[in-house]
């Protein structure tokens, strides 16, 4: 079996796939219907939420691909990559609030992007799998083939 | 920590995947193991051991 | 066993980095501010720099607190940390999301360089969380 054939792998891209299609088209479609003045409505606020749903959606699908994935290693792969996520995370917005406190001319950096820092943390983190735990990843060929 | 999984495979003529379907586990973690970069925990590796039908210290050795 | 009652050897490490860097923060913060907020006008690439020397002991906190999970050589030990860290994270992760939902509808109008101290709430918080009847 591939890593990518898991069952908990298979049905986390199936759960990924259309929460982030949601997200994008919802944000898509926030900014392009919504003026920035625009008042608040039953409308205004459902478009404003639906990206923030996404989001939990995502956090959701996680947590239950670490609950599901049975297989020890690959879930060891996961969790390493969550925390390398994590960390880099936290270090670029400290380093950014400090910059922002010291600088008013630090273009303040939005909420709002915290979520997708960390998604970009992850493909870090599968980076220091590979080449600092040296994991191979499935898409090369078996050392016995 | 070493092990002898390489060795216990080409007697019985398995590849990693073979192994791997046995164990229901992925090749990718069959390989960690072997390579030594990834200890099982203690249910895998009574999986393991009795796929071989050996005990565990007949497969993973102390360093 | 003779040791049991002292604190291992990577909690000792993690508690004499945690303290070192929490004072360096203090003192780097209160001395930046200062030295920024005093004697006129600052090049901005000095005011960065005084950010960046702020930020350090920051980044030393955490890079303390990951250096902890990889030294622990306690493996139970260390499940439970990064479970703790996994739940602050999940936490603070929701947190940001609602967070973002309160400043679209303008009731609070401040950036995410809280994420941090949110993270370390949360950490704490997660603490007693994954222990409880571990």
């Amino acid at each position: 079996m591939q890593a990518k054939d898991h069952p908990a792998i298979r049905r986390y891209t199936r759960r990924i796939i259309p929460i982030t299609s949601a997200y994008v088209g919802a944000i898509t479609l926030a900014a392009a219907l919504l003026p920035d003045d625009a008042p608040a409505s039953a409308l205004t606020i459902g478009l404003a939420l639906l990206p923030g749903i996404a989001a939990l959606g995502w956090l959701w699908a996680m947590g239950r691909l670490l609950i599901e994935l049975d297989d020890e290693y690959l879930r060891m792969l996961e969790v390493r990559k969550f925390l390398v996520a994590t960390g880099a995370t936290l270090a670029i917005t400290s380093v950014w609030g400090v910059l922002e406190l010291f600088s008013p001319e630090v273009p303040k950096l939005a909420v709002f992007f915290v979520f997708p820092m960390w998604c970009i943390g992850l493909t870090l983190g599968q980076l220091v799998n590979r080449f600092a735990f040296g994991d191979q990843d499935s898409c090369q060929p078996s050392e016995d083939a | 920590m070493k092990n002898r999984l390489k060795v216990l495979r080409a007697e019985r003529d398995w590849t990693q995947g073979d192994l791997a379907d046995a164990l229901e586990i992925s090749r990718q973690s069959i390989n960690a193991i072997e390579t030594g970069k990834y200890d099982p925990s203690l249910p895998l590796a009574f999986r393991i051991a009795d796929l071989f039908n050996l005990p565990i210290e007949a497969i993973f050795l102390r360093d | 066993m003779t040791t049991h009652k002292t604190m291992p050897a990577y909690m000792r490490r993690y508690a004499a980095r945690l303290l070192l860097f929490m004072g360096a923060y203090v003192a780097a913060l209160t001395g930046s501010l200062i030295f920024a907020n005093n004697g006129g006008d600052h090049a901005q690439g000095t005011l960065i720099g005084l950010a960046l020397i702020s930020a350090f002991p920051i980044i030393g906190v955490f890079w303390a607190i990951f250096r902890l999970l990889v030294e622990a050589d306690d493996e139970y030990q260390r499940l439970l940390l990064i479970k703790q860290t996994l739940l602050a994270t999940a936490l603070t992760l929701a947190i940001v999301t609602v967070w973002q939902f309160l400043q679209v509808f303008d009731v609070i109008d401040t950036g995410p360089q809280w994420v941090g101290a949110v993270w370390f709430a949360m950490w704490g918080l997660a603490a007693p969380v994954v222990r409880w009847r571990a």
